[in-house]
């Protein structure tokens, strides 16, 4: 089990696997790319409405591939057939927005079940005409890569590799459209047509992905990678690299699962793998994470109750609350009656010192001394040069 | 006796020098539904001037900021900047919008955001480049933010922030400088750096038309003002305008009479 395992995932179980394979991380990773603009634009979502909307599509072309005498079952074809309901749905959920007094969201809905609706019915039509063809349009639903030839494969890792391109070139006019919508019309973009070209990105990963991943799913593949990748960074040229390389990570392992099970439905096994990915990026992410959230939180607190603590104690006050009692008597500052230890009074002492250097602080240099942070554990001392220390010592004496 | 003969509208007087002012504003009005926002408002600004734009809330004036760059729909009304319609004259239009438009957890450092205002000049596909950037930081300096040049945006505090979208103004370069209540929520210091600012773009020939919505200061910052209260009030050098008669008419009732008699005479 584990060799084959290891086989699959170092791209040695066979050419067709690994092609496969290929075209899933190639498509893990346009779907984590692209994510990054329509997550930024807050505008995800309308991909559930464009993988809802191909599902006729991908019937009418199947139907029409029958018609002109072959099995129906072109990718190529498929394809086609759901970018154009694809954007027939785009089309009809801008004009829902623009035209009537309905939210985005409410077209989306609308839009979402209508074509897919639509799309059911044909699918349920096709049932009655050939059995066998009905099974092979079902994994579109889905996702199934056990099908896949390598030619589709390399269909599809192409086409994933063109719309990363495109994507990348224009990766500054989405951020500033993304970030400033209103500037960046005022500079003289287009930002209509900007969008435009975003969403027509976003449905070609749909389209490109269907077959893989299923259009129930493939929405996952370009919402999960970006919100995973937030966590670890603050810089857009990284979030995108970090969103590419988590969608492709999940292509790989769920690509590689999905081919040591072939009867697992690749799409949810792709789709878990990203879930697992985000989750460990939610819990465990430096500063953003989770954990170091509240561990950083906590931090904060316990500093400034110390800090409420010490003060009181320098004033001759028990501390003001319970926490900060306690505080005291773990550090120390006090003994088992609540009354102030000798290192207590000391660390009164100087905490009484650093109030009034930073009050100094705040009445010389009123804008300085905004970036200095008193809960960050650092002496004045520290931070300043000795010249500014002792005038501030002069003036708080 | 015979009633006088009408003239055709075109007649009507408009001298040479609107012509080409850095903003000229013929019959501006907008509304939301029915609601008008900016009603028939005519109006040159001067060159090498600080032109703020005052008045009540709901009176127009982010409304007139956005209708000249065309981002709100217009009823009715003509503009011209440089004598040029809008559209042709973009590139000599720079912009800083009200700080709450924008979503501040965007992952963009300070630099990042004042390259933006390169991108016009970058065009089309083509990346940002290392000259880029150090461009960006250079008008990071002339604003006093050249520290936290890779500071994501959300970490910095309101004047830092607004401070952050004046250098991205600057980056553009422009003659005509269009900014929405810039002096709102700020602190002391970054106050007196935009006003550094404004007066530097003054000497250099610049004109800055800024939504304001502090009276205690305009006499003080500004040398020409335009009163709006949805429509036009009145429109000239402050000295002259900073009436008692004029901020009745325009907020009359929204303050008291002792106020407006000490705001007249900052002036």
């Amino acid at each position: 089990m584990t060799s084959e395992a290891f086989a699959v995932l170092t791209f040695g179980a066979g050419y067709n696997t690994s092609v496969v394979l290929a075209g899933v991380i190639a498509l893990g990773i346009g779907g984590g790319v692209i994510g990054v603009f329509s997550f930024l634009r807050k505008r995800a979502l309308i991909s559930d409405a464009i993988s809802h909307a191909t599902l006729p599509g991908i019937a009418l072309a199947f139907l029409a591939g029958v018609a002109l005498g072959g099995t129906g079952r072109n990718l190529a074809l498929l394809m086609a057939g759901a970018a154009l309901t694809g954007a027939i749905g785009i089309l009809a959920v801008q004009w829902i927005r623009d035209r009537t007094r309905l939210a985005e969201d409410a077209a989306i809905g609308t839009v979402l079940s209508v074509f897919f609706g639509f799309g059911i019915v044909l699918l349920s039509h096709i049932q009655t005409l050939q059995a066998a063809g009905q099974a092979g349009l079902n994994s579109f639903l889905l996702g199934s890569t056990a099908a896949l030839t390598a030619g589709e494969a390399q269909l599809i890792a192409g086409a994933s590799v063109a719309a990363i391109a495109i994507a990348l070139i224009f990766m500054k006019e989405f951020g500033a459209v993304a970030f400033d919508e209103g500037f960046a019309a005022a500079q003289g973009w287009r930002v209509a047509r900007i969008d435009l070209i975003m969403l027509a990105l976003l449905l070609a990963i749909v389209a490109i992905g269907l077959k893989t991943v299923g259009l129930i799913l493939i929405i996952a593949l370009v919402i999960i990678p970006p919100a995973a990748a937030r966590f670890w960074t603050d810089r857009l040229g990284r979030m995108v690299a970090l969103s590419g390389a988590f969608g492709g990570l999940s292509g790989w392992i769920g690509g590689s699962i999905s081919a040591l099970f072939p009867d697992m439905p690749a799409g949810a096994v792709i789709v878990l793998a990203a879930a697992a990915i985000f989750t460990a990026s939610l819990l465990f992410a430096p500063r953003r994470g989770v954990i170091a959230w509240s561990l950083h939180r906590l931090r904060l607190r316990l500093r400034a109750a110390e800090t409420r603590a010490l003060l009181a104690m320098a004033d001759g006050y028990q501390a003001p609350d319970a926490l900060a009692r306690r505080l005291a008597g773990w550090r120390g500052y006090t003994d088992a009656h609540g009354q102030m230890t000798v290192r207590g009074a000391a660390a009164a002492a100087g905490a009484a010192h650093q109030q009034r250097l930073w009050r100094a602080y705040r009445q010389r240099h009123p804008d300085a001394a905004l970036s200095f942070n008193p809960l960050s554990g650092r002496r004045i001392e520290d931070a300043l040069s000795a010249d500014i220390v002792a005038a501030l010592e002069r003036d708080s004496a | 006796m015979n009633p006088p003969r009408l003239l055709p509208f075109d007649a009507a007087p408009a001298n040479a020098e609107s012509k080409n002012a850095p903003l000229s504003v013929r019959g501006l009005t907008v509304a939301y539904d029915d609601k008008p926002a900016l009603w028939d408002l005519d109006f040159d600004a001067p060159g090498d001037s600080l032109v703020a734009v005052i008045g009540p809330n709901g009176a127009g004036k982010s409304t007139m900021i956005r209708a000249v760059l065309r981002l709100t729909p217009v009823l009715a009304g003509d503009i011209r900047v440089f004598g040029a319609p809008v559209k042709r004259a973009r590139k000599r239009i720079a912009y800083v919008p009200q700080r709450t438009s924008v979503d501040w957890d965007f992952p963009a450092s300070a630099e990042d955001v004042v390259a933006m205002g390169l991108y016009g000049r970058i065009g089309w596909c083509r990346p940002v480049r290392r000259h880029h950037r150090d461009a960006a930081r250079a008008h990071l300096d002339r604003v006093g933010m050249a520290d936290f040049a890779n500071r994501q945006i959300g970490q910095l505090s309101g004047g830092q922030q607004q401070r952050v979208f004046l250098a991205r103004a600057l980056a553009q370069d422009a003659d005509l400088y269009l900014m929405d209540e810039p002096f709102a929520g700020v602190d002391a210091a970054t106050e007196r750096a935009i006003v550094d600012v404004m007066r530097n773009l003054r000497a250099d020939g610049a004109t800055v038309v800024c939504v304001h919505h502090d009276l205690q200061t305009v006499g003080d910052y500004f040398d020409h003002a335009l009163i709006l209260n949805v429509r036009p009030v009145a429109a000239g050098p402050v000295a002259e305008i900073l009436t008692e008669e004029n901020l009745q008419e325009a907020y009359g009732g929204r303050l008291a009479a002792t106020e407006i008699r000490a705001i007249a005479r900052t002036a």
